[in-house]
């Protein structure tokens, strides 16, 4: 029978299923001492259960690859950052995430393109990088989203007088407006690229050895799938990608599109919800590391197991946005009882096979933003509709094919400004086929 | 005189979101810049507007445009230094000290980066008393003194001069400029002399907006809020704060690609009440239960509940608990005269203001 694989790397052990829709048909979890015996494991799986390779249309991974950061902040590893502003300034970049950490960063600011200076301080730059230790530069201006050609002129110049020297990492990637959130979100994949890519190398190698070549997709930490180039460039999207899966997985398992879920998380208890089977995320800012980042990502709050029943009902009529009750899916074994009566308990197995439901439910997700200005209202439409074949070129350059597909535009306006200007997000959705 | 230093950067920022009446801009990221102006024992002169040197002159220098794209810029000043040397050089003034047109959102700190940069002082005043959307909305158009010579520097770096007399021409102009140079600029302009200035500014709004911030940054309760902007608004040009509604934000929608609209749904004392507030740029029109309830020129500020921060609209989310506050604006913007150029038919309603000391009055009097 045809289906998907679902992968869930837990860095010791490792969970396999296969299945489709919302049916499981085989779940195990591995050991994973050494990870050269992932394929082994993918093989012993593959035969275990009858399933053969080429049935194998999709791998749906759940990786929250952030957790490499905390093996690679131990090592020894410097990386160049150049921030393009209009003046210096010293506010350090990442500094929460690096300040007890041997990883070492050098930066340099950088005048705008325009002046007179931003050539000579460059190649001074470029100079006094190229005589450190330093294989990786990011490069973040203040006018990536408008005119990223500051960035471009940057790379090309450093190829021309060090080629094939540094790898960039430019912030046009990211399509985040604010300057310093931007800076947070590529550092932070910068750190992690090296680790990351020994990642995707080491998963294609045990597929390709065990001869299934099915396309890989990652669950993010919205609850939405994506594509493997994506999760290359922006490995942040996969935080709190486990908790996204338990959630949607006690969701569906229980039929409550609605719900609070409690997880274990250590010695403590992690409570999130889900709307409509997918995790209710919260759409400003995110606190990582210390550090704010953009994006969506589960709404979470942490409760002490020994915490009593007034603590219990506080904390869930704060969290519990829906107009009445919504049932609590427990994967904590301990929790025997509602903790709170009017909350009802259920209680499901945290196992991989209830994961799994909620992953290979998951729909597909791309979300890309554009600032435009217009004076007319047909001009919008055009513009919308000029995002919105960019975004579908983007998903088939990408081999994503998908069924049910639908496209949503939100318009945040730019104020004060004469024509009408509005920062617009384009979001497509649909099944994976 | 007083001496802006660090402490003041938080209040300057928190009472110009409330001053900013929805609008102006979050000024959060140049506070970064600022705290660098300011290290050690560094401050910033400001001085009132009795301390002006009458013949001295004085310029403005402000950012314009997006605020949402002011955040991906990063201004740090020093192109409001640039526009001010050239205009230096245009008008072959020296400049005695700084003067804001808006002492609200991002305009109430972007002119003290330059100050701190230049080292000259900044004056307690300005031209608008809250923010609003246009050049021309200002006390200097309320005494027909035209905003030019100004130049302005775009988000390129490019540099503009304008010569206009007629201040909504050079709204105009200026706007294009900055449309088409990236979305934000920054100017200097309606330079004056002090002896002038004294007689058109609005006086004491910066040091009003450090006060209203001291109230944010120091209240542990909503009530204890609410009563310390009660008084710090009655002992000043503005008029006591009221209170207009509290509840939680059910909607934000978009009714025209300018106009947008909060739907709030009440809480506590105005439970099964709805409130809406209809804003453009700015909260323009405030209505309890369909029925007006405040109108542009007063404040209508929100604050949210949870931090007890006064909210820019673009920070607004739904579910959020707000609190709506109503501020009458300073007596200068409510002339009949000048309500021809800041009142609520310059934002296209069709009946007169209804200040909210007639909204309120039982209130007020």
């Amino acid at each position: 029978m045809k289906g998907n694989l679902v992968l869930f790397w837990l860095e010791e052990k490792v969970a396999l299923c296969y299945g489709r829709d919302t049916i499981v048909l085989a779940a195990e979890t591995y050991p994973l001492d050494y990870p050269e015996t992932l394929p082994e494991i993918i093989n012993g799986f593959l035969h275990a259960n009858g399933i053969s390779a080429p049935d194998i249309e999709k791998i749906l991974v759940v990786a929250d690859l952030t957790v490499l950061l905390q093996k690679r902040l131990k090592e020894d590893f410097s990386f160049g950052y150049f921030r393009i502003t209009p003046a210096a300034f010293e506010y350090p970049p990442v500094n929460s995430l690096l300040k007890e950490s041997s990883v070492e960063l050098h930066y340099f600011n950088l005048p705008l393109p325009d002046h007179p200076e931003y050539t000579l301080q460059m190649q001074l730059a470029l100079k006094s990088i190229s005589n450190l230790p330093i294989k990786h530069i990011a490069i973040n201006s203040t006018l990536s989203l408008i005119e990223p050609a500051g960035e471009k002129r940057l790379i090309e110049e450093g190829e021309k007088l060090y080629p094939g020297r540094f790898i960039y990492y430019p912030s046009y990637n990211y399509s985040t407006a604010n300057f310093l959130l931007r800076e947070n979100v590529l550092l932070i994949n910068l750190i992690l690229s090296e680790p990351v890519e020994l990642f995707f190398s080491w998963l294609s190698n045990s597929f390709k050895h065990c001869s299934v070549s099915a396309p890989i997709y990652f669950l993010k930490g919205d609850g939405t799938l994506t594509s493997s180039r994506t999760v290359k460039i922006n490995p942040l999207l996969t935080w709190q990608s486990q908790f996204a899966s338990y959630a949607m997985g006690g969701s569906r398992w229980t039929s409550e599109g609605d719900s609070i879920i409690a997880a274990q998380n250590g010695e403590d208890i992690c409570l999130g919800l889900t709307e409509n089977y997918l995790p209710k995320t919260a759409g400003g800012i995110n606190s990582f590391w210390g550090l704010e980042i953009p994006g969506k990502y589960p709404i979470t709050t942490r409760l002490k197991k020994r915490n009593g029943h007034k603590k219990w009902e506080k904390t869930l009529d704060k969290i519990n946005p829906f107009p009445g009750t919504v049932p609590i899916i427990s994967f904590v074994p301990s929790i025997s009882t509602s903790p709170v009566f009017r909350y009802p308990l259920v209680t499901i197995p945290d196992e991989p096979c209830v994961w799994a439901v909620g992953v290979l439910t998951a729909p597909y997700r791309m979300e890309i933003e554009k600032v435009v200005f217009f004076s007319q209202s047909y001009q919008f439409q055009v513009e919308k509709q000029g995002l919105l074949d960019i975004a579908l070129y983007q998903l088939n350059r990408e081999g994503v094919h998908l069924s049910d597909i639908s496209h949503r535009f939100e318009e945040l306006s730019l104020r004060y400004l004469p024509q009408n200007a509005y920062l617009l997000r384009l979001t497509i959705s649909g099944n994976l086929l | 005189m007083k001496n802006i230093d660090r402490d003041w950067i938080q209040y300057l920022h928190l009472g110009g979101i409330f001053l900013g009446s929805g609008g102006g801009g979050d000024p959060e990221s140049l506070s970064f810049f600022l705290n660098d102006i300011l290290t050690g024992d560094k401050t910033i002169r400001l001085i009132s507007l009795e301390e002006l040197d009458a013949e001295g002159y004085y310029a403005s220098v402000n950012m314009m445009g997006s605020p949402e794209l002011m955040g991906q810029y990063f201004p740090a000043g020093v192109e409001g230094v640039k526009a001010l040397e050239r205009l230096q050089a245009l008008t072959g003034q020296e400049f005695k000290g700084i003067t804001t047109i808006e002492c609200a959102g991002v305009n109430i700190l972007y002119p003290m980066l330059v100050a701190g940069r230049l080292g000259l002082p900044v004056v307690d005043a300005d031209s608008m008393g809250r923010a609003f959307p246009e050049l021309q909305m200002t006390t200097f158009n309320f005494a027909q003194i035209p905003g030019t010579p100004l130049t302005l520097i775009d988000s390129f770096g490019r540099e503009h001069d304008f010569f206009e007399n007629d201040n909504f021409l050079l709204e105009l102009n200026t706007r294009k400029v900055i449309s088409e140079g990236g979305g934000v600029g920054f100017f200097a302009g309606f330079s004056n002399k002090g002896s002038i200035l004294k007689h058109i500014l609005i006086p004491g709004t910066i040091s009003f907006a450090a006060e209203l911030g001291q109230v944010f940054a120091n209240s542990s309760s909503y009530s204890q809020l609410l009563e310390k902007l009660i008084f710090v608004t009655k002992n000043s040009i503005y008029g006591s704060a009221i209170e207009l509604f509290t509840g939680s934000i059910k909607d934000i929608e978009t009714e025209s690609l300018s106009l947008r609209t909060i739907t709030i749904k009440g809480s506590g004392s105005y439970i099964n009440e709805e409130f809406k507030i209809l804003m453009q740029n700015e909260n323009l029109f405030a209505y309890r239960q369909n029925k007006i309830a405040a109108m542009v020129p007063d404040l209508i500020s929100v604050i949210n509940l949870e931090t007890l921060r006064p909210v820019n609209n673009n920070n607004l989310l739904p579910g959020m608990e707000v609190s709506v506050i109503g501020t009458p604006a300073p007596l200068p913007l409510k002339t009949k005269k000048n309500l021809d150029i800041v009142g609520p038919q310059c934002f296209g309603y069709k009946s007169g203001y209804e200040p909210l000391e007639k909204l309120y009055y039982s209130y007020y009097y």
